[in-house]
């Protein structure tokens, strides 16, 4: 499709789309030149106020996202492909997408844990004002993160490193108070229910996770669905 | 008394299964709001608003009530997620990081329910590419019956929900053993999930959950437990269930 409209005269646009944009932007050219330095993420923004061991999740936010891209990848396939693509296909497509993307490395994320450690490190650097670049290793000490509000109330989290290494997280403030805690202790937590799943052919009405999306597939469907109907009287 | 339809549209396969109602014109309606979505939602599509929006390209006027209620919902997901769900930082289609797809098919399915919900319609079933509205009793006039797809296994179902609309049930999953989403915390990847089902009231919300509980892994159950009124069930790879406690009203 190279056929583009002719150029339009840029107007002005929402200040939320454009920050978006700059931000998007920024992404970009960190991505063309991935220096450690352009890979700085808004302060604190981030900052998962769970468990100390947690802190990691800092990259795993970009990584989870990229594994999002291929979960996404497969509800979004180009249409028309015309050719009968079952779902597991586009399925390993898509996850084949997310390796590829992970190890694209236009994202902070890495695939072993000793690169994962160094993400988080920079990604804690980003949110404090360590003098670090000199030594190329975090110096030892205690970096208190900048708060961070979300719609719960306020995070703030420090960082402990020692030797180079984050060994500590600690949680400043969390909203203890809110609506979020009041419900998790509420509700009891997520259990396993002592069950092996097995692969069934029960009747049932619909299915629930993506199976055939290919166009074929689909006027196959309809037309069975049709001879059913006519077959019912219904049609 | 009922019409069923299936439509190419948006990558996939929407399903409609009016029940109580013979109106064909109500089906042609919902037919032409997918492909509306797919037209302006679309990031594989070089001009639609979507790329443009991604590549800064989008003027006041392209910014439409539409557009900006997925982006402002969108926002929200991302601030509760911690940033798992984040539409502005996934490597998108058109080569910009803005991929809006995660939310957009199950809150077009969420308007299209409510548009036949609007017509007088109570029986009625919505399945798009495995995202599913429910709303009212089935055919034989009993709860609806939603298989949930066997992770290792196309063909058949691993578990089976039941019930009255109006419900929503979305599922996630690679449907890949070992599949290569590392998660940086251990140094490994997550395959502790073969899929997520996340039932509740609203199927732009539950497809966006199972999504995010997905890409969380087993952490994702507690957070999807802070949200009223949506219920997660979880398959691990070696096939054992994982529930919140009131998923057991549907089985």
């Amino acid at each position: 499709m190279s056929n583009l409209p002719p150029p339009t005269p840029r107007k002005p646009i929402d200040p939320l789309i454009q920050q978006r944009v700059a931000n998007l932007r920024r992404n970009q050219s960190a991505a063309e030149a991935p220096a450690p330095a352009a890979r700085q993420k808004p302060v604190g923004r981030r900052v998962k106020p769970a468990r100390a061991s947690k802190v990691a999740s800092l990259a795993l936010s970009a990584i989870t996202t990229v594994g999002l891209a291929g979960v996404f990848a497969h509800s979004s396939q180009a249409e028309g492909a015309g050719t009968l693509t079952l779902a597991t296909t586009a399925d390993a497509t898509a996850a084949t997408t997310a390796t590829t993307a992970a190890t694209a490395g236009d994202t902070a994320a890495s695939s072993t844990d000793s690169t994962a450690t160094t993400t988080a490190t920079v990604d804690t650097t980003a949110a404090t004002t360590a003098t670090t670049a000199t030594s190329g290793q975090i110096a030892d000490g205690t970096y208190v993160g900048q708060a961070s509000s979300n719609r719960w109330g306020t995070v703030q989290v420090q960082a402990v490193y020692s030797g180079g290494q984050l060994v500590d997280v600690q949680i400043l403030s969390y909203p203890d108070g809110d609506r979020k805690s009041v419900q998790i202790n509420q509700r009891a937590l997520p259990t396993l229910i002592d069950e092996a799943i097995t692969a069934q052919s029960a009747d049932v009405d619909t299915v629930s996770g993506a199976t055939y999306t290919s166009r074929s597939y689909t006027e196959s469907l309809q037309s069975a669905i049709d001879a059913a109907l006519a077959a019912s009287g219904l049609a | 008394m009922s019409v069923h339809h299936v439509e190419a549209v948006m990558g996939t396969s929407i399903s409609i299964d009016l029940v109580d109602t013979h109106d064909r014109a109500l089906v042609d309606r919902l037919v032409e709001w997918f492909h509306h979505v797919d037209e302006v939602f679309s990031p594989y599509k070089e001009t639609s608003p979507i790329t443009r929006i991604g590549r800064g390209e989008a003027t006041d006027e392209e910014l439409t009530d539409e557009i900006l209620e997925v982006l402002e919902r969108c926002d929200e997901l991302a601030d509760d997620s911690d940033g798992v769900f984040d539409v502005w930082n996934l490597p998108s289609p058109n080569g910009t990081r803005f991929d809006p797809c995660g939310y957009v098919k199950g809150w077009s399915v969420q308007r299209a329910a409510e548009m036949v919900a609007a017509e007088g319609v109570r029986d009625f079933c919505l399945n798009a590419g495995g995202d599913v509205v429910l709303s009212g009793r089935n055919r034989e006039g009993e709860e609806w019956r939603v298989g949930v797809r066997h992770p290792h296994d196309a063909q058949h179902v691993a578990l089976v929900l039941h019930g009255e609309g109006p419900l929503a049930v979305a599922t996630s999953g690679t449907y890949e053993r070992g599949a290569h989403i590392v998660d940086p915390r251990r140094g490994e990847a997550v395959t502790e999930l073969a899929s997520v089902t996340v039932v509740g009231p609203s199927i732009a919300e539950a497809d966006a959950y199972a999504t995010t509980v997905f890409a969380m892994g087993l952490d994702g159950l507690e957070w999807l437990a802070r949200h009223e009124g949506y219920e997660a069930a979880v398959i691990t790879h070696d096939m054992r269930l994982l529930a919140t406690p009131g998923m057991a009203a549907y089985r």
